[in-house]
């Protein structure tokens, strides 16, 4: 065997040599091997591939290159060689020095003649393993896309083939016949209502830039049924910008349909609700643009429920023009992201054409992907806000400018004792000066007609001079008497109050007041007498004094601030007290706390008590006040009662 | 009665106070002055004619209040009140209390003093009626039981012969009797009997 060898590498054969010269050259992989596996020619490519030197090779068996795992194959194949069969496609391992393995895609081509086999083989690794690592990739994809309950799918669009996962073929279907894996199997299962829909949304593969896409449709079940179905889908393009497939998953949302007509049920009552509020609410279901709106669209801009569409350019077309633009921003359909939470404030037009202000306020609702799928809002009439708002605000300006008017009568009143005293003093001296010098003019005594023309000139000048002060001081006093009637219509105001609904009223309004600055009166109301009065001012009367004790304790602790106020009625009046435990009225100042002007506080006029006591003697009642024998005071008006006193058996009945 | 008369002053303002008993003083007057209505009735007796100045707005006792008890005291002194707070309810109540004037501060000096000068006079007349009703009774209690029934009947107008008749007496001891308690109740005439004997049945008991 050996010369054989030998001889097929004769130099002296020009054919031969030229022979061996191009299989040296061969990429492919080529040796001669006897039948008794002896390798007896390789190429140089053969020792580069294995890693041994070509003589390395040559001193070996094939059996020594061979892949373990692979022997089996191996061994058959070359017992066919050796019985004159060639043999084509043989991907086998082999063993390289390194200790690992490459792939081999072997040609043998057996001589019976020379007992020799010829082979030649491509490296056929690197393919190999892309192979491998596709097929785990492909299995795990099948895996996943059949265990999952998602029906996937995945359309080659070169042969337009549709292969669907598990989940898919269990719930839409068996195959049936040959066109069970085409696309159009898919279509006769759509529901003819809906098939036209469909098709138009796909994306035909010749169209660029759309990449994914949303489409929800009615698919026929194994059953026969329809079932609503979400399908999503993306494509795939390959190097060229091709579209080659397109891969999506169906999801049954017929289900979560049954959930949403649960979840109407629930909506009805938001729309009782929405109903109850003043407001106007809406709620746009974005992916159907249909918008639901409460009746407060109707009550409130004056529009009938024929008159309002479903829709959001219904609404769009109703915002001001001036302020369109500057809305349009926060909709999603403005290709911005709208903002998770919004209030924006606009002009909304109204039925009969005029404009309401209203605050918008609203929310986004985004689904997993974070696409915007549903806004709701509410929107708030201002301009009846604000026209309620300066409604109030005129009830207070002119509420302030009553008690302006009223508190003018009051200090009017209380200065009008105050200032008439000491006009009275100076009217007194001048008369008296008149009085003195008209004694030094007769002897015959006071009170008779005076001869001024027999008083020495100056004197008769001061005569003049006094009786011009006494007649201003006169002037001064008419003044003030003239403001007093002019600020003074109580009596108009008069009705008759029942004194312990009165002062439950007052300590009701004084509550807010009574808890800031943690104060406690305590007031058994109980049915007593009733009286002629100006409510509101007897009213301010007990307020003032409640002010005035909540003064005096501001300084106590917290569970030391207690004002305790009592009714007392008798057959001819009723006494209100209000007493405290505060920080008292030292006795210097006792005899002048119903002064004007007077005050021990630093913020205070000193014309409550002064104003308080001119309207309960207006009332023909009596104000003072007893240094409490403990601690504070206790401050009493007393009013004389207008007629029998009513239910006075049920005194101690309080309610 | 030659007493001279008397003024007296009640108001808690020291100024009205002091300007005022000036201004009486000025016409001679005595003047007596409170500074407040519990003083004024803890210390005051109707000694000397005269009448009392009284301000209504006073702290503790009011002007009312003082009337009130002068009226529970039967003190019948001629009250003037005067008041820098004056008002129609304030003048109606103190009118019906008994007051004899009613001024707002500041009032005509002139217009007070001759209202002063008007209440001085009424008080002493007062006096006067008051004293002379004291005689007149102090005479009638002098009276015996017999003179009283001749005053009475002679009163009611009945001849002396009815009433000899009605006692059943002479008429000679009924005209001794008259006599006697003309003399008595110092009449000077059967007319001027007749008067005393009027004042004296105007009188109220215990008077």
């Amino acid at each position: 065997m050996s010369s054989r060898t030998l001889a097929l590498r004769d130099p002296a054969d020009p054919l031969r040599s030229a022979a061996d010269r191009l299989l040296d050259q061969s990429l492919d992989l080529v040796f001669v091997a006897g039948f008794d596996g002896r390798i007896v020619h390789v190429n140089p490519r053969i020792a580069n591939f294995f890693g041994y030197t070509t003589d390395e090779i040559l001193a070996m068996s094939l059996d020594d290159l061979v892949y373990a795992d692979d022997r089996v194959i191996t061994t058959g194949v070359f017992q066919q060689l050796v019985a004159g069969q060639a043999t084509h496609g043989l991907e086998v391992r082999v063993r390289t020095k390194d200790g690992g393995h490459k792939w081999i895609l072997w040609n043998g081509v057996p001589s019976v003649t020379d007992q020799l086999i010829f082979a030649t083989g491509q490296d056929i690794t690197e393919r190999k393993r892309i192979e491998d690592e596709l097929r785990e990739s492909e299995e795990r994809f099948a895996l996943i896309a059949n265990t999952t309950k998602e029906a996937v799918w995945d359309w080659d669009l070169r042969t337009d083939r549709l292969w669907r996962n598990e989940a898919y073929r269990q719930t839409f279907g068996v195959p049936d016949g040959a066109n069970e894996s085409t696309i159009e199997w898919w279509r006769k299962r759509i529901h003819p209502d809906d098939v036209e829909r469909v098709w138009a949304q796909l994306p035909p593969p010749e169209i660029e830039g759309r990449q994914s896409w949303l489409l929800e449709y009615r698919l026929r079940r194994r059953d026969g049924t329809y079932a609503q179905v979400l399908d999503r889908g993306f494509v795939i393009i390959d190097r060229d910008g091709k579209p080659t497939r397109m891969v999506g998953s169906v999801i049954d949302i017929s289900q979560l349909q049954h959930a949403e007509e649960r979840l109407r049920e629930s909506e009805e009552r938001f729309r009782l609700a929405a109903k109850a509020a003043r407001d106007a609410v809406w709620d746009w279901d974005l992916r159907q643009d249909k918008v639901w709106r409460s009746e407060g669209f109707q009550t409130l801009f004056g529009y009938t429920a024929e008159m309002i569409s479903p829709d959001a350019p219904w609404w769009l077309e109703r915002v001001h023009p001036d302020d369109r633009d500057r809305v349009s921003e926060v909709l999603p359909t403005s290709g911005t992201l709208p903002p998770a939470q919004y209030a924006i404030e606009y002009r909304f037009r109204r039925a009969d054409g005029s404009y309401a202000d209203v605050l918008d306020r609203g929310f986004v609702m985004y689904d997993s992907d974070g696409h915007p799928v549903r806004m709701v809002g509410s929107l708030m009439d201002m301009s009846e806000r604000r026209r309620a708002e300066e409604l109030a605000q005129l009830q207070q300006a002119e509420m302030a400018h009553i008690a302006r008017i009223s508190t003018m009568g009051e200090v009017a009143t209380g200065l009008a004792h105050e200032l008439n005293q000491p006009l009275a003093a100076i009217a007194n001296y001048a008369e008296s000066c008149v009085q003195a010098i008209r004694a030094t003019l007769s002897a015959a005594g006071p009170a008779t007609q005076p001869d001024v023309s027999a008083l020495p000139p100056t004197t008769a000048k001061l005569l003049e001079w006094v009786e011009k002060i006494a007649a201003n001081t006169h002037r001064a006093g008419e003044i003030i008497r003239r403001l007093r009637t002019f600020t003074r219509k109580s009596d108009s105001r008069r009705s008759t109050v029942a004194i312990d609904e009165l002062v439950t009223d007052v300590v009701d309004l004084m509550e807010a007041e009574t808890r800031r600055r943690r104060m406690r009166v305590v007031w058994q109301a109980q049915p007593c007498a009733e009286v002629i009065a100006d409510a509101v001012q007897i009213q301010q009367v007990l307020i003032n004094l409640l002010h005035n004790a909540f003064e005096a304790m501001a300084d106590n602790a917290d569970d030391q601030r207690l004002v305790t106020i009592s009714v007392h009625a008798d057959a001819r009046v009723v006494t209100v007290s209000v007493a405290d435990v505060g920080s008292g009225i030292v006795v210097e100042h006792r005899d002048r706390v119903f002064e004007a002007f007077f005050t021990s506080k630093p913020s205070g006029m000193g014309i409550g008590l002064a104003i308080s006591r001119s309207i309960v003697e207006d009332h023909g009642g009596r104000l003072w006040f007893n240094a409490n024998p403990d601690r504070g005071v206790t401050f009493y008006f007393a009013l004389p009662i207008s007629g029998v006193p009513h239910d006075r058996v049920a005194v101690s009945h309080s309610r | 009665m030659t007493e001279s008369p008397s003024v007296t002053v009640v108001d808690d303002d020291q100024q009205v106070r002091e300007s005022l008993a000036e201004l009486l003083h000025s016409i001679d007057l005595d003047v007596e002055c409170y500074a407040s209505g519990q003083e004024f009735l803890d210390n005051y007796s109707h000694q000397r004619p005269g009448c009392v100045v009284l301000d209504l707005r006073m702290p503790q006792k009011s002007g009312l209040d003082v009337l009130e008890e002068l009226s529970s005291r039967h003190i019948s002194v001629p009250v003037i009140m005067i008041t820098g707070h004056g008002d129609i309810p304030a003048a109606v109540a103190a009118m019906k209390r008994g007051a004899v004037d009613f001024f707002e501060k500041p009032y005509r000096g002139a217009a007070l003093l001759e209202s002063v000068r008007r209440a001085i006079e009424l008080d002493q007349r007062n006096l006067r009626q008051q004293a002379e009703r004291s005689t007149i009774l102090a005479h009638y209690q002098t009276l015996t039981a017999d003179e009283k029934d001749v005053l009475r009947l002679t009163v009611e107008g009945k001849p002396d012969k009815a009433i000899a008749l009605r006692l059943d007496l002479s008429l000679r001891t009924i005209q001794l009797r008259r006599a006697s308690l003309m003399r008595k109740m110092q009449a000077a005439s059967r007319a001027a009997l007749i008067r005393l004997a009027q004042v004296i049945e105007e009188t109220p008991p215990g008077v």
